[in-house]
């Protein structure tokens, strides 16, 4: 690791000069083509691998890739690895990003799947992509949204927030993160008086706005929520899962509330959620060498240590392999008109 | 909470942690010399180095070069009035002034002692604080955050513009710069033109780079003369402008240095104000507070060392944030939460209760680097003051590719680069006519700070967020602050009426000066 960068700097200079070389001494260069995508292992020797973080440095996004990237150099130890943050939009502008990138294999992202879901259903500008069109590779964690309120709040369960009187303030890091449009489907399936304040710089500082009695109700995904209720004394009411959350099992599911034509509403958004942290690549990337590479992510992602070290920093791993991924995913897929329905009241 | 402190200490003083620190501080004095790669980029490049070190080590190198790397940005700051980072604009409104007088050795001498003062000052806040960092999170809502947004707004007065309008319009400039991005409210695209990587805005790396380094650069080419040319052959080295007066300087201003610490760590406890605002907030309050501010930006050592303290102290109050609550107090904040995630901890209420070690750690890192750092930076002054001697012919060009390559590393986007330039060009027209760039940097900077607090206030309190105490206080006294010098003035004028300057100064104003003010 500690050669990071200057290993970057020779392979670069490398690779310059071989296809410097290469052009000077032959005009034909599709032998070594139709070569690497027979071999994909081939393929993969001396390139870089870009993976796009579409978050900021400090997020739980971010530290599932670059805690990786050890791993992954072993089971790739030709390609130099390198994680990029492109923040913003949501994460819009890092999905489009690897959306857009040439299908060669080398540009993927670990994007939030129900978020890129909700924004396409949703028909949020500037989203360029289609949730059934990505290149998947496989899953490293799914960490369903737990909602929780404020350690001081009179809202210490979900019945108390249904039966409210007063306005519920929700405060969420972000218009458009997949934690904002959780709060826009449980009030759209659920009457009770509600505001939804979207614009804190992120889910930290919402999660601060919660403490100081700003707002009553957050919304965060997996390991960010569970931490607020064990850490800060917040009251962890719902988890939008089909199953109780592994470290906080007492918090009841989304589907045990509402009546049943309610609770059929709110099905796909839980299920959406069994998909959450996906590798992804733009659409056309080589069969072979998505496989390939699949099968590295999946052999990285599956070392303890990733899984320790991750643990510790309370992102729990949950690693799922591509023929798995692509499974789930259609059919999440069949049920995205309905998820748009909620979405769109 | 006394033992927590001891055992700090105790992890530091292991001499393989020592080790560490020293080559981090080394790393991260050339780091901060090599403009544009300072501050957030320092970490940045060095994260994947501490992946698998042990924690205390990891911290101890990491930390070290992030202390240490706000010295070396002084430097180039003060040489050849580039800064190292977005924050470090300030420096070299006196500090170059004084770098063109031959007095580069006491201007450094200055920032190095003040910087040491203002990074100890901003420990103590951090150790001071960390116990009440709830009850502060709870006054400092986004009213009150936008609210000191305009305190700073109000600063912009202070820059170096020809005339008063002239720095208002740069200002202005900044500002609508900046709202150049997504909405942070709707997260709807403003002027972006379809381009997403203009979604996160124009970059601040990038435009500092390009107003200072670029700009700076072409004004040097443009001379022909070394930045020191002018300088008296006879000055260099002369009583007066050597380190050891510049450390004498922040001695006897030494009041001075605790009010611009003072800033400095209220600027880094408010999450996302911020090392400009800070520097900004420092050297205004200290132009204000002077006698002579006329000499400010003439090359007043008080014009460095006032905000050279603030700066280094809002490092220290910006980690209470950071470890609190896992909210990036400032720009480099946001990267050392990966750095603790890397090393196995979890910023947040549980790391206060868990691990007050650590916090302790971070702190004696921080004190001790930032000591350190002034020494060594001290130690090689002489050799640096030298660089202001230079032919430009020499030092241009490295310094315009290495500020170039500071702005693509900071967003990896060729169009950084490109935004780099265009800023460079028009900071060279701009500067000609007069106008501050300064200026156009803190608008630039408050921008996103006002627009995003204003928006979250509207939102949760109405408009009668303004009447919220704290932020009807800031609000208010920056009223009086506004109105306070007019107001002065047109009581005064009767004294420099016909009837002389002085006596019966009150008699005459209600005389004379009646009409105007009602």
């Amino acid at each position: 690791m500690r050669g990071h960068y200057a290993k970057g700097l020779m392979l670069a200079g490398t690779a310059a000069a071989t296809a410097l070389v290469l052009t000077a001494c032959s005009g034909d260069a599709s032998p070594t083509a139709g070569s690497e995508d027979d071999d994909p292992a081939a393929f993969y020797e001396g390139k870089t691998l870009t993976m796009v973080v579409p978050y900021n440095p400090g997020g739980g996004f971010d530290a599932y890739l670059r805690l990786l990237v050890p791993y992954l150099e072993e089971q790739l130890p030709d390609t130099t690895i390198r994680v990029e943050n492109q923040p913003g939009g949501g994460g819009l502008i890092g999905a489009n990003a690897v959306y857009q990138a040439e299908p060669d294999g080398l540009t993927i992202g670990l994007i939030n799947y129900p978020g890129a879901v909700f924004a396409e259903v949703t028909g949020t500008d500037g989203v360029t992509f289609e949730s059934t069109e990505w290149t998947q590779y496989g899953r490293l964690g799914a960490l369903p949204p737990l909602v929780y309120t404020s350690p001081d709040t009179e809202y210490t369960s979900f019945d108390d927030i249904l039966g409210a009187s007063d306005t519920v303030k929700f405060g969420l890091g972000g218009v458009g993160s997949d934690a904002y449009y959780v709060a826009v489907a449980i009030s759209n399936v659920f009457d009770f008086p509600h505001e939804i304040i979207g614009g804190y710089p992120g889910s930290n500082e919402a999660d601060a706005a919660l403490l100081a009695g700003e707002v009553d109700v957050s919304v965060n995904s997996g390991g960010a929520g569970v931490l607020m209720v064990e850490g800060s004394g917040a009251h962890g009411v719902v988890a939008v899962s089909n199953e109780p959350l592994e470290q906080l099992p007492d918090v009841p599911v989304i589907g045990e509330f509402g009546d049943a034509d309610q609770q059929e509403q709110l099905a796909p958004l839980a299920s959406v959620y069994d998909l959450e942290r996906m590798v992804v690549g733009p659409p056309g990337v080589p069969e072979a060498r998505a496989d390939y590479l699949a099968e590295a992510i999946f052999a990285a992602a599956s070392e303890s240590g990733y899984a320790d070290e991750m643990e510790a920093a309370s992102y729990p791993v949950n690693a799922l392999n591509r023929a798995d991924t692509m499974e789930l995913s259609s059919t999440v897929s069949e049920s995205i008109e309905s998820l748009s329905a909620l979405l769109s009241d | 909470m006394g033992q927590a402190l001891l055992d700090g200490l105790l992890m530091l003083l292991e001499p393989t942690s020592l080790v560490y620190l020293t080559i981090g501080m080394a790393i991260g004095l050339v780091f901060g010399f090599l403009p544009g790669l300072a501050g957030l980029a320092t970490l940045a490049l060095l994260m994947p180095v501490i992946i698998g070190m042990e924690p205390v080590q990891g911290l101890a190198f990491i930390l070290g070069a992030y202390g240490a790397q706000s010295f070396g940005g002084s430097i180039t700051s003060i040489l050849f009035n580039v800064p190292g980072s977005g924050e470090q604009v300030v420096t070299t409104f006196d500090g170059y002034p004084m770098a063109r007088k031959g007095q580069a050795g006491r201007a450094l001498g200055v920032s190095a002692a003040s910087s040491a003062f203002g990074g100890m000052f901003g420990v103590v806040i951090l150790l001071l604080a960390i116990p009440v960092a709830l009850q502060l999170i709870t006054y400092l809502r986004p009213p009150e955050i936008f609210a000191l947004g305009i305190v700073g707004i109000m600063v912009m007065g202070v820059s170096s513009a020809r005339t008063k309008i002239k720095g208002v319009i740069s200002g202005a400039f900044g500002l609508m710069l900046s709202f150049i991005g997504l909405d942070p409210i709707t997260g709807i695209a403003r002027m972006t033109f379809g381009h997403l990587e203009l979604n996160s805005g124009l970059g601040i790396t990038a435009m500092t780079m390009g107003l200072f380094a670029v700009t700076e650069m072409l004004v040097l080419y443009t001379r022909g003369q070394a930045i020191a040319a002018q300088a008296p052959v006879k000055t260099r080295g002369a009583k007066g402008s050597r380190v050891l007066d510049g450390v004498w300087d922040t001695v006897r201003n030494w009041k001075m240095v605790i009010q611009g610490g003072v800033i400095g760590a209220i600027c880094g406890l408010v999450p996302g104000m911020g090392g400009t605002v800070a520097m900004f907030g420092a050297y205004g309050y200290a132009k204000a507070r002077s006698k002579d501010p006329d000499s400010f930006g003439k090359g007043n050592p008080v014009g460095v060392l006032a905000p050279e303290s603030a700066n280094n102290a809002k490092e220290g109050g910006s980690f209470v944030p950071t470890l609190a609550f896992g909210i990036p107090g400032s720009s480099g904040m946001a990267l050392v939460i990966v750095i603790l995630l890397i090393l196995g901890y979890v910023p947040g209420p549980q790391m206060i209760d868990n691990h007050m070690d650590i916090v302790f750690l971070i702190a004696w890192i921080c004190a001790l680097s930032n000591v350190l750092a002034s020494f060594l930076g001290l130690a090689m002054a002489p050799l640096f003051a030298k660089l202001a001697f230079l032919r430009p012919q020499l030092l241009a060009p490295p310094l315009v590719a290495i500020s170039l390559i500071g702005a693509f590393v900071d967003t990896r986007f060729m169009l950084s680069v490109l935004i780099a330039v265009i800023a460079g060009f028009a900071g060279y027209v701009l500067r000609a006519l007069g106008y501050s760039l300064a200026g156009v940097i803190l608008g630039f900077v408050l921008g996103p700070i006002v627009d995003q607090n204003l928006g979250l206030a509207l939102q949760l309190y109405g408009s009668g967020f303004v009447l919220r105490p704290i932020t009807a206080a800031i609000l208010g006294l920056t009223l009086v602050a506004v109105l306070w010098g007019p107001v002065r003035k047109a009581l005064r004028r009767p004294k420099d009426g016909p009837g002389g300057p002085g006596d019966g100064a009150i008699v005459g104003a209600g005389e004379q000066a009646g009409g105007s003010i009602r």
